[in-house]
């Protein structure tokens, strides 16, 4: 009992040490001119949608948010390293890690802002919930020469693997920063 | 003892004089604008457990550098499970502490960046006013970036009368942005 809560909450204290030292990094980045490197910190909303009854769906009611690593290799690609935690209505009762490759729909040039990306990946929850992940993003505006992107309104289809169902995904605002 | 929050204040005013530490500029045109974001309550505050659009107006009536007030008015919505039952309308007060310049941020957001924590207490209640609640805020990662005030994980607890702490409610994000 007592050591899943030493896990979750080290998992907890990792996380803001990431986001603490982020802004320290960022000081020494801005040394050079353009430091900017395909590897950011991604973060975001994200709101589930359970389709059907709510008491069979495998994710339970609550406030979540997405966390995690992006890695952009070559010109179209993004890999994402993630999860997803709940916050209320209990703080870290469910998690759910999980991975992705996109595909941006225009190519990264130097200083190039506005893009699309479609992206599959899984989500893998503490309770063993297997979720494949199909995501669509519209607008993204930014790129690592701008040092962030911004995402917006991206809808992501879900299917559980055990259940045998679909749930949607809704992630209004995504923020990536990248060191 | 009464008067060390007085000199704390005047000595805050000296150092962060409102033209340096606005990230709004020296005029600050601004009066008030439109705010949303995302929130959710624990189990023991009173709405369903769920994932809550608040959104409304804000105001932001004087410029002064530090303790700086701002009055909002809105709505909470529940986004999953849509559930009717659980809106509520919002009345807030929020206290900008102090706006402190982030020179290192401006290389990321191309304009001047201030670190604006702030407190406040907001008021909630049900459209019918079968149920509300009272909490106060803290919100320490709060960025005022341009026509925009940014505030990342801000804490409520909600007291209950007589007994204090009844719950707690969480802010991930929230944009005001200003308008007018």
């Amino acid at each position: 009992m007592y050591g899943k809560y030493r896990i979750k909450s080290r998992l907890v204290v990792l996380v803001w040490v990431i986001i603490l030292i982020l802004p320290a990094r960022d000081a020494e980045a801005f040394g050079s001119d353009n430091a900017a490197s395909g590897v950011g910190l991604t973060f975001s909303t994200n709101t589930f949608y359970g389709s059907g009854r709510s008491e069979d769906s495998p994710v339970p009611p609550g406030l979540y948010y997405r966390g995690g690593l992006a890695w952009l290799p070559g010109k179209h690609l993004e890999i994402e390293l993630y999860h997803i935690p709940q916050i209320t209505p209990r703080l870290y009762s469910q998690v759910f890690f999980g991975g992705s490759v996109g595909y941006w729909i225009l190519e990264r040039k130097e200083n190039s802002y506005l893009n699309a990306i479609v992206e599959a990946g899984f989500l893998y929850g503490l309770d063993r919930t297997k979720l494949l992940n199909l995501k669509i993003t519209p607008i993204v505006f930014g790129c690592p020469a701008f040092r962030y992107a911004e995402k917006f309104c991206t809808v992501g289809l879900l299917f559980d693997l055990d259940r045998k169902r679909l749930l949607w995904q809704l992630q209004l605002l995504a923020v990536t920063l990248y060191l | 003892m009464r008067r060390i929050p007085v000199i704390l204040l005047l000595l805050l005013c000296l150092f962060f004089p409102a033209d340096e530490t606005c990230a709004l500029g020296a005029e600050k045109p601004w009066f008030g604008g439109l705010y949303t974001g995302f929130c959710g309550f624990s189990e023991q505050t009173g709405p369903p457990a769920g994932e809550y659009l608040t959104a409304g107006l804000f105001a932001e009536p004087l410029n002064i550098p530090v303790l700086n007030p701002a009055f909002l008015c809105g709505v909470l919505i529940p986004l999953s499970p849509a559930n009717t039952g659980g809106m509520r309308v919002q009345v807030a007060a929020e206290l900008t502490i102090v706006d402190l310049p982030v020179s290192f941020l401006k290389n990321r957001f191309y304009i001047t960046s201030c670190f604006s924590p702030g407190v406040g207490a907001q008021y909630l209640f049900a459209l019918d006013y079968s149920t509300s609640a009272f909490s106060v805020l803290i919100a320490p990662l709060r960025i005022r970036v341009g026509d925009g005030v940014f505030t990342v994980g801000s804490v409520e607890l909600f007291l209950a009368e007589g007994t204090g702490a009844r719950g707690w409610g969480f802010t991930l994000f929230k944009a005001a942005l200003f308008l007018f």
